[in-house]
């Protein structure tokens, strides 16, 4: 019984080495994409509180693209995909979702299945209005992709689009829950639910391309057709809610608050505490979303101190990897202990023949 | 076959009263289940948008599976450990486990709400190796079809043993196979010891992701570890729990090898505390720890439950009893699945805008019903193959 032990004492010394072998390997860390920048052409929204009048265009325009004229749109060819703005539509509810006897964009309690975005609302201290646009913030390294076991969530290598598959979602909900910005919506009321999303409009008028020009706003504009694009920064009155490469984006963010400092308005929130001027920049190590606020993004309902500016899945994916990398560490584990139990039950065999 | 057999039938009527009791709880549920198939998961919970896991995760996946490592632990006591000793006791273990994990697994396809996609786990453009609910699905499935496969051989017992006059090809095939099977054992075995230990460690690698929306008090880089040591002490605990309600329940005598097995629990628990101990030092968790709170108190209720009976079992007499290995079984099942569903529920919260969760009335009906197929299953099947330790073997130990 003691040279039995011995063994598998050997065995767990075996498997415990090889996982430790695989937690010191260099192979490890260089497959993280940790502290590599954004991709080149990485699309962003880019959002400034100071210009939103609060009028909620956009968030009307995502749900007539994304749910009213969705159908429609997806019945034509990508290229023809246009973004129509209808002050007509009247948003059919299918009766099922009638529980709010609002029309749906005036919530401003929260995300949910019937909207990709909402506009809220923060009243401050001087009763002064500020408006924050919600919606995914189409992360750097999204908490949602890492946890979703079918790749029904995945992001674009090129823009950084995070995307949503239907036909590949199980309905786990794991993406809810790990992300930081809680954004991702479920169907609770369906027999057949969906996770509800912001995907740049990507399954709808904004087709994946990099032909465009920037406009005097700042807006991408596509050449072959300038109706295409995002939905919200299109239709956007003043100007509050742009589209475009996060590189332009994010410098002219800080061109609007420098300016603003130049002319000693200082207008703008910096967290200087955490060294974030850009809501975006920093936060779960970078997003592609970018605000720029005149009060304090945690008043806006961004807890960026509890969320830190680390995304989760560095870590957790870093346990799994190294646990898991090309299995070698459950294969030595099983070898090892079939061996022991092998050895054990024919000793116990003979054992019991004697 | 003229050795004793090592397990036998256990001889008792099927059709008790505690079996209708079960019955009825289970169609309950069942009926609930149908209604939410139609009317989707939001009208029979209480989750939302804020809190979308609830106790069908919580409770039937994470604590269920854990109370389902009896055969687990045993299988490496007795295996990898070589305590045979203890074998006798390992096919009721696996019995419960196999019903444990498989009940986890169907609770599943009523949490889900696009179950009809599941078929992408085995789709290798969809597998996703860097989410650990990936790992954790394919491992519990496989670990489902090796429990299966270590629960056979007491088919082919029974068929063996069966009346040869009456059905002589039945014999012939238990007896077949039953060899075969014997052979293959300790590759079945070693999977069946691998397997759980990796999908144990991912249930807590799970909420690692969810970063600030876990409690400090529970949130750790440990969480695999924790979970893992977590799943021994649960395993040896039900495996305790078990054998004292079988006793009482059908009227068997004590198997006083459980007071030995018990002896390993103060061990694991140690370990398992120092573990928790420095992780919540690590996160700063003691400040919420001493601050009155709901997680507070479920906080330091999880470490009492766990302590004070390991502690019996160090150093009071009352602890080799019958009754004292029930009582700290059920103290530690209680503090051990605290600990989970203090990871999954109580310690995870999303922000302020959501209403704290709550378990509806449905949900926990769906998840007694659940708790009592697996009740119903080993009654009935400890009744029809040799699955407890035989009788006649009693005291008599090689
Ligand atoms: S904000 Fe949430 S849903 Fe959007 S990419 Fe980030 S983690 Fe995913
Ligand atoms: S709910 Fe769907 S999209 Fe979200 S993690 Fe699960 S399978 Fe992926
Ligand atoms: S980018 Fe498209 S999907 Fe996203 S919020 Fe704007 S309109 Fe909606």
């Amino acid at each position: 019984m003691k040279t039995n032990r011995r063994d598998f004492l050997k065995a767990a010394a075996g498997s415990a080495a090889t996982a430790g072998v695989l937690t010191l390997t260099p192979s490890y860390a260089a497959a993280s994409d940790e502290g590599a920048p954004f991709a080149e052409n990485t699309m962003v929204k880019f959002y400034d509180s100071t210009v939103c009048v609060g009028c909620q265009a956009c968030v009307v325009a995502c749900y007539e693209t994304n749910f009213v004229n969705r159908a429609d749109t997806l019945n034509k060819p990508k290229e023809e995909r246009n973004f129509i703005e209808n002050n007509d539509v009247v948003p059919v509810l299918a009766e099922e979702d009638q529980f709010d006897t609002q029309a749906p964009w005036i919530r401003i309690n929260g995300l949910d299945y019937r909207l990709r975005t909402i506009i809220r609302k923060y009243v401050d201290e001087n009763e002064k209005s500020h408006f924050i646009k919600q919606n995914c913030m189409h992360c750097k390294k999204p908490g949602c992709v890492s946890a979703c076991p079918v790749s029904a969530l995945q992001k674009d290598k090129d823009d950084g689009v995070v995307t949503y598959d239907p036909n590949r979602c199980i309905g786990c909900r794991y993406c809810q829950m790990a992300c930081p910005f809680n954004i991702p919506a479920f169907e609770w009321h369906r027999a057949n639910p969906k996770i509800t999303k912001c995907d740049m409009c990507r399954s709808t008028i904004n087709p994946k391309t990099n032909d465009f020009d920037i406009d005097a706003e700042g807006n991408a504009v596509y050449r072959d057709n300038p109706n295409k694009g995002t939905a919200c920064t299109k239709v956007c009155p003043t100007g509050a809610v742009l589209y475009g490469r996060r590189e332009d984006m994010l410098a002219l963010a800080h061109n609007r608050i420098n300016k603003s400092k130049e002319k000693g308005e200082n207008k703008y929130y910096e967290d200087t505490a955490r060294g974030e001027s850009v809501l975006g920049e920093k936060v779960y190590g970078g997003t592609g979303e970018l605000v720029i606020a005149a009060v304090d993004f945690r008043k806006l309902d961004f807890p960026v101190d509890k969320i830190g500016d680390r995304a989760t899945a560095y870590k957790s994916e870093g346990i799994q990897h190294t646990i898991y990398k090309y299995g070698i560490a459950p294969i030595a584990l099983f070898t090892a202990l079939s061996l022991v139990v092998r050895k054990n039950v024919k000793k116990h065999h003979e054992h019991e023949e004697d | 076959m003229s050795k004793q057999r090592e397990y036998a039938i256990h001889k008792a009527p099927i059709l008790t009263p505690a079996f209708f009791i079960v019955l009825a709880v289970i169609c309950i549920g069942m009926a609930i289940v149908v209604y939410r198939y139609f009317a989707g998961i939001g009208p029979v919970s209480n989750l939302s948008n804020g809190y979308p896991w609830g106790i069908w995760l919580s409770y039937d996946v994470a604590t269920g599976s854990a109370i389902a490592c009896g055969g687990y632990v045993l299988a490496v006591t007795v295996y990898i450990m070589n305590n045979f000793k203890y074998h006798a006791m390992v096919r009721s273990a696996v019995l419960a486990s196999m019903f444990g994990y498989s009940l986890a697994g169907l609770s599943v396809m009523v949490d889900i709400g696009r179950y009809w996609n599941s078929y992408g786990f085995f789709i290798p453009s969809r597998m996703n190796p860097n989410s650990a609910l990936f790992e954790v699905a394919l491992c519990i499935m496989a670990y489902c079809v090796v429990l299966i496969l270590e629960y056979l051989p007491a088919v082919f017992e029974r068929f063996a043993d069966s009346d040869k006059s009456k059905s002589p090809k039945l014999v012939e095939f238990g007896k077949t196979w039953e060899k075969r099977f014997s052979k293959a054992l300790f590759v079945i075995v070693a999977i069946g010891a691998t397997l759980p230990t990796m999908h144990q460690s991912s249930l807590g690698t799970l909420y690692v992701l969810m970063g600030y929306k876990l409690d400090p008090m529970w949130q750790t880089g440990f969480l695999p570890l924790l979970f893992l040591s977590n799943a021994y002490l649960m395993g040896f605990s039900i495996t305790a729990f078990e054998t004292v309600l079988s006793t009482r329940l059908l009227k068997r005598p004590f198997e006083k090898e459980i007071v030995d097995l018990s002896k390993v629990i103060p061990f694991v628990v140690g370990f398992w505390l120092i573990v928790r101990v420095i992780s919540v030092t690590l996160n700063g968790g003691w400040s919420h720890a001493f601050a009155l709170s709901t997680q507070s108190i479920w906080f330091w209720l999880e470490l009492i439950l766990v302590i004070v009976p390991s502690l019996m079992i160090l150093t009071c007499k009352y602890a080799k009893s019958e009754s004292g290995i029930f009582l700290i079984g059920m103290l530690l099942l209680i503090g051990g699945g605290m600990y989970r569903i203090g990871v999954y529920n109580v310690g995870f919260n999303p922000g302020a805008e959501w209403n704290t969760y709550f378990p509806s009335v449905a949900e926990f009906l769906i998840t007694l019903s659940f708790i009592a197929i697996e009740v119903f299953g080993y009654m009935v099947l400890v009744k029809l193959t040799p699955v407890l330790p035989n009788l006649e073997n009693h005291g008599h130990h090689h």
